[in-house]
């Protein structure tokens, strides 16, 4: 993979498959037109020479964050790209299994983006590629054992182990209408009431209901449609069970989406330019508050502390503790890898890293009681916990040199 | 395959086998399928998350007197103890984790809300459990969503705390995070205005009374423990008529003679059920232990006493060859209710009148429903009597003293 180096690519293009291998950047003009604007107006306004990276980061976040605006958003999955990419790789590398593509593995991960904005708090110095990277590997293991799980789910079994919102999401998707989706969650709430599992495990096996239970179902529906935001006919048995196996198949289909608007730079034709998307006054003054604002110092001197404190927290683990931190960070090994290689079980491995990095957390939490005053609320505590979790991933890769020389 | 689960920041704990035969076992003596599979995934999550709590140092956790199988007939939801807050934790068996569901009754009922709601995700057929998530009361009622059709708080992924571990380190470091929001208090109905209400009930499906009443009159029921045990009585009796025949039969062996099962919530009522006792019954006035038990009498208060024989049927001569052996004990039981209408319990151990001193060795232990030991303590040598810790139950809390001694197991089932 070629590295992006300018500003204005890091921020405006995009990865680019061809035969599920990385084949070259892609960019999109219009967020090439809306980053070279800012960069001259900062040029313009301030005698500081050129931002670095990490200015502009905070600066997109924070237009996302107050205007909600799209731009700014794109802005950031195209800087995103190169963590995405890396994290779907590994993960790759690490199952050894034909099955998977790349590129689809990137776009599960390119799909968390949203969240990833929503839960990246600058505010405590932290990187938003660090904590990204993390999620991405965390969303696209999840999608993975979801997929795995649905694949040898019957339709009656998928269907019990959905949450309503994954359905709703799902026939959303499929371009239901919202009275229509209404009428299916509804009979699919009653499935779930009425036909249940029989056995201690086994769930995913069901059978299709017998016929007396679909009968129940249905005057179950009949029932209870006086809920549903509109009038409608009763629905007989056979209908209902139409549109559950409708259901379960849009189920499916959602957990391998074909592709994703997220990652799709747009054609030459100009929707809008950030101009259009957010209050021209606004966004010059933010840019201004925050070059004001950008104190390296500051931030690197608490980057060290935090350095600091971690580091001695960490010594102070017992060893075992330490090797499966630098596996699991460094290696990126799986935990049940880990628990093969280590001769202990993969519930073990799981509760001491959890252990370890509950005492690293009080650690560090104490320190930012102290030394920043910070009121140890969950809010609070989330955050420094999202601070510790890059700092762990930056600890044991060696500042990301490792993936991406030895993956090259 | 590799990667069954990786996410480090959720906790991941493992359901043992036997503690799933266990609580099958158990879920087993609900009467609509649906109630038995919720309550199988809930005493799945319960009886886990507690031994994990205890085995991990997490401090004195329990099960919550709310936490009663029969609710999860109707909603999901259970409570634990944690030193002083109190826990909701709501398991689902789906595969995603979009979005967390707290039903209205966890949050809006006063004496039922929480601090903090955990996320659960149960696998059975995996043999596992995750907890995925939390977020406090307060931010369940700020910022979720209500869905009004079946009464439900719902936050989605993003807005909970993935990792547990913020929460122990609250713990640590800020025990009194302020968790609630305010909640106006329900407006209490009258006993009269209540007993009209379940008329109708016999009209209508099970799951669907819960959205039927207003959500006052049905927390009104919840929270009246003798209008409670009349609901669910009427809704097991309803609900067997919905049962399609493919669901109806259970294929494990159900428990073997179920022991009987005392109401405490009619002893208020004056309704006792067989074998308890009054003091005056079982006690000469001048006795020993007329007098202690008397002595730190509240008013108010309600007691009853039960005598319970450790005679072991495996041994039928050894009373006979020694007969300074001790064959019987007394179980004492004091209620106080509260004005929140929780019951306080205090449950004694008495040598039987004509005793001076329990054997030693004797073992009386509170149980949750899940079979998970709340409460431990055993006698002595010259100890003339043993007493659990005081505790309070919500209405509707199942409970078990066990009393064990010499190979003798006695086991009393209680519902509050």
């Amino acid at each position: 993979m070629r590295h992006r180096h300018s500003l204005t690519d890091i921020f405006s293009t995009f990865v680019q498959f061809a035969d599920d291998r990385f084949s070259g950047w892609i960019a999109d003009p219009k967020l090439q037109r809306s980053i070279q604007t800012q960069q001259k107006r900062i040029e313009e306004s301030s005698a500081v020479t050129p931002m670095p990276e990490s200015f502009w980061v905070l600066y997109w976040h924070r237009i996302w964050e107050t205007y909600a605006a799209q731009t700014a958003r794109d802005h950031l999955v195209a800087y995103l790209q190169e963590s995405c990419y890396w994290a779907a790789y590994k993960t790759i590398a690490i199952l050894a299994t034909p099955h998977y593509k790349l590129s689809d593995f990137f776009q599960i991960g390119i799909s968390e983006v949203p969240k990833i904005l929503k839960g990246f708090s600058p505010d405590q110095g932290s990187s938003l590629k660090a904590y990204a990277s993390a999620t991405f590997s965390t969303a696209i293991r999840d999608t993975l054992r979801q997929r795995q799980e649905a694949d040898i789910c019957s339709d009656w079994g998928l269907l019990r182990k959905i949450s309503q919102k994954r359905l709703t999401e799902s026939l959303q998707q499929a371009g239901l209408p919202p009275s229509l989706t209404a009428q299916y969650v509804l009979a699919w709430t009653c499935f779930r009431a009425l036909y249940v599992p029989t056995q201690i495990t086994g769930t995913r096996q069901l059978v299709r209901p017998s016929a007396a239970t679909w009968e129940a179902i249905a005057q179950f529906y009949n029932d209870e449609r006086h809920r549903l935001p509109q009038e409608t006919s009763p629905c007989s048995p056979e209908l209902l069970e139409q549109w559950l196996v409708y259901c379960s198949s849009r189920v499916r289909t959602y957990l391998y989406p074909s592709a994703i608007s997220l990652n799709a730079p747009r054609s030459g034709i100009d929707e809008g330019e950030l101009q259009d998307d957010l209050p021209n006054a606004a966004s010059e003054s933010l840019l201004e508050t925050l070059v004001e604002q950008e104190d390296t110092q500051i931030r690197e001197s608490q980057q060290a502390q935090i350095n600091q404190v971690l580091t001695n927290a960490l010594t102070q683990l017992d060893p075992q503790a330490q090797t499966l931190l630098r596996a699991y960070y460094g290696d990126g090994m799986t935990q049940q890898q880990m628990a093969q290689r280590l001769d202990i079980k993969q519930y073990t491995v799981s509760r001491r890293l959890t252990k370890a990095r509950e005492s690293l957390l009080l650690a560090l939490t104490r320190w930012g009681q102290k030394e920043l005053h910070i009121s140890p609320s969950s809010d609070v505590i989330n955050r420094v916990n999202a601070v510790l979790e890059e700092w762990l991933h930056g600890y044991y890769c060696g500042s990301a040199a490792y993936s991406q020389k030895e993956l090259e | 395959m590799t990667l069954s689960f990786d996410t480090l920041t959720h906790l991941w704990l493992e359901i043992a086998p036997e503690t799933q035969r266990e609580c099958w076992r158990q879920s087993q003596t609900l009467s609509t399928p649906a109630g038995r599979w919720n309550a199988y995934l809930h005493q799945l999550c319960l009886t886990t998350f507690l031994q994990w709590c205890q085995e991990d140092g997490k401090g004195a956790i329990s099960a919550e007197p709310t936490t009663t199988p029969e609710l999860w007939e109707i909603f999901s939801g259970l409570a634990v103890t944690l030193g002083s807050k109190r826990l909701i934790l709501v398991p689902s068996d789906a595969i995603d984790i979009q979005e967390l569901r707290v039903p209205q009754e966890w949050v809006d009922v006063p004496a039922w809300a929480g601090d903090y709601y955990l996320a659960v995700q149960v696998n059975p057929d995996e043999g596992w459990l995750r907890i995925w998530g939390y977020t406090t009361h307060q931010a369940l009622k700020g910022s979720a969503q209500f869905d009004d059709g079946d009464r439900t708080y719902i936050l989605e992924n993003d807005a909970l705390i993935s990792d547990l571990n913020v929460l122990w380190v609250v713990q640590h470091l800020n025990q009194a995070e302020v968790t609630r929001s305010q909640l106006a208090p329900l407006p209490r109905l009258a006993l009269d205005q209540l007993a009209p209400l379940l008329d109708p009930v016999d009209q209508v499906a099970v799951s669907n009374l819960r959205t039927v009443l207003s959500f006052q009159q049905w927390a009104a029921f919840l929270t009246d423990p003798h209008q409670r045990s009349q609901l669910f009585s009427r809704l097991s009796a309803r609900s067997t008529e919905f049962i399609p025949s493919d669901l109806g039969t259970s294929t494990l062996p159900q428990a073997i003679d179920a022991p009987v099962l005392t109401h405490l919530s009619q002893w208020f009522q004056n309704i006792f059920q067989t074998g308890w006792l009054s003091l005056d019954q079982v006690l000469e006035p001048n006795s020993t232990l007329s007098y202690s038990f008397r002595k730190d009498a509240v008013a108010g208060e309600t007691r009853r006493i039960k005598l319970l024989s450790l005679h072991n049927p495996q041994d039928a001569d050894q009373s006979a060859l020694d007969p300074s052996a001790v064959s019987s004990v007394a179980l004492l039981l004091s209620l106080n209710r509260e004005d929140d209408g929780r019951v306080e319990v205090r449950a004694q151990i008495r040598p039987a009148p004509g005793d001076t001193h329990l054997p030693a060795n004797l073992v009386l232990e509170l149980l949750t429903v899940a079979e998970q030991p709340l409460q431990t303590v055993r006698a002595r040598h010259h100890d003339n009597y043993i007493q659990l810790k005081r505790f309070k139950c919500l209405p509707g809390w199942h409970f078990t003293l066990k009393i064990e001694f010499n190979g003798v197991q006695i086991r009393e089932d209680f519902v509050s």
